[in-house]
């Protein structure tokens, strides 16, 4: 991804790379939690399962391991989706 | 808590460096030493920043019952991504890491120009400081995440520190890329490490409570390197089977 200094080497060249570098960089630090959006999403929606068995008054705890269950299931999933 | 707050700071500063070193070296190498070390000192001054903003942020502004949820969300997400991507690596679906091959891509695509004499060369501080943040910003989050436990923050930024200047200090040393430093097995065992803990912390954050007590975090981390390592083992074994069959016809 790290582009080649190649032939922009003074003045404006070089200062638009440098700024073409660091722009890169905030982006992909700012992507980094939600780089891949299946991973987030995926354990968002344990969360709100669990939170909707627990706000039902399943006994615990159910409500829990399924939480579990869930964000297990996104890593098998992400895993298997990439392969 | 406090062993697996150094331990893991410690490997993903010693993981992160790793990748940092091959970027920095490759710079120093080509563009010269002092464009080096000028994105290194822009970069290690910003990941500081953003360790001294956010960090006390989080720490000051987020209500106690919510920093479970916020950092164990952090946790969840950084490890679930490194588990993900180290066991499709030991399944053979992604090319383990390679930091000779790393540093040859870097070296050449550096040397592609002339380097500025005498001077910080731009392209090449840009490298390395785009490098230096890019990885150590992984980092930062973790000690974030870690440090923001009562008394935990000094544990934390003294783990990643130690991890992050045993690599850096090892290659510089070497002038040479780190390709002995076990890295996809530290990532490995990082993302472990993180997705148990993210899920403990964010689980107690939604006050779930999973039954397990004090066992919350080792019997989780033993769930996950327990599904890791069938996913590796499954996937390998339908790679092997396909391999057979396609020879065979």
């Amino acid at each position: 991804m790290m582009n080649a200094p190649g032939s922009a080497e003074s003045g404006n060249g070089t200062g638009s790379r440098a700024t073409a570098a660091v722009a890169r960089v905030a982006s992909e630090v700012l992507g980094l939690l939600v780089d891949d959006w299946r991973i987030p999403g995926m354990v968002a929606g344990s969360a709100v399962v669990a939170l909707g068995l627990s706000a039902a008054k399943v006994a615990s705890p159910l409500p829990g391991l399924a939480y579990v269950v869930g964000v297990l299931g996104t890593l098998c999933l992400v895993v298997l989706w990439r392969r | 808590m406090l062993l697996a707050t150094i331990l893991s700071t410690f490997l993903a500063g010693c993981v992160e460096s790793a990748e940092t070193v091959s970027v920095v070296l490759a710079v120093g190498l080509t563009r010269g030493w002092r464009s080096a070390w000028a994105g290194i000192a822009a970069g290690l001054a910003l990941l500081g920043a953003l360790l001294a903003t956010l960090g006390v942020v989080i720490v000051q502004v987020v209500p106690l019952r919510l920093l479970n949820l916020v950092l164990g969300t952090m946790l969840l997400l950084f490890g679930l991504r490194w588990l993900a991507k180290a066991t499709l690596r030991y399944a053979g679906k992604v090319p383990m890491r390679d930091e000779r091959a790393a540093f040859s891509k870097a070296v050449s695509s550096l040397s592609a120009g002339k380097a500025r004499r005498g001077g910080v060369d731009k392209a090449g501080a840009a490298a390395s400081f785009g490098s230096v943040v890019l990885e150590g910003s992984e980092v930062a989050f973790t000690v974030i995440a870690f440090g923001a436990r009562p008394h935990m923050m000094p544990f934390a930024v003294t783990g990643a520190l130690a991890g992050a200047l045993l690599i850096a200090g090892l290659a510089l040393a070497l002038r040479a890329p780190l390709v002995r430093v076990p890295e996809n097995g530290l990532k490995f065992v990082v993302g472990v490490m993180l997705s148990a803990l993210g899920t403990t912390w964010t689980a107690e954050g939604m006050h779930l409570n999973l039954g397990l007590g004090a066992a919350t975090y080792p019997v989780l981390a033993a769930v996950y390197l327990a599904v890791a390592l069938v996913l590796i083992r499954g996937l390998s074994s339908a790679a092997r089977a396909g391999r057979s069959v396609q020879e065979a016809a």
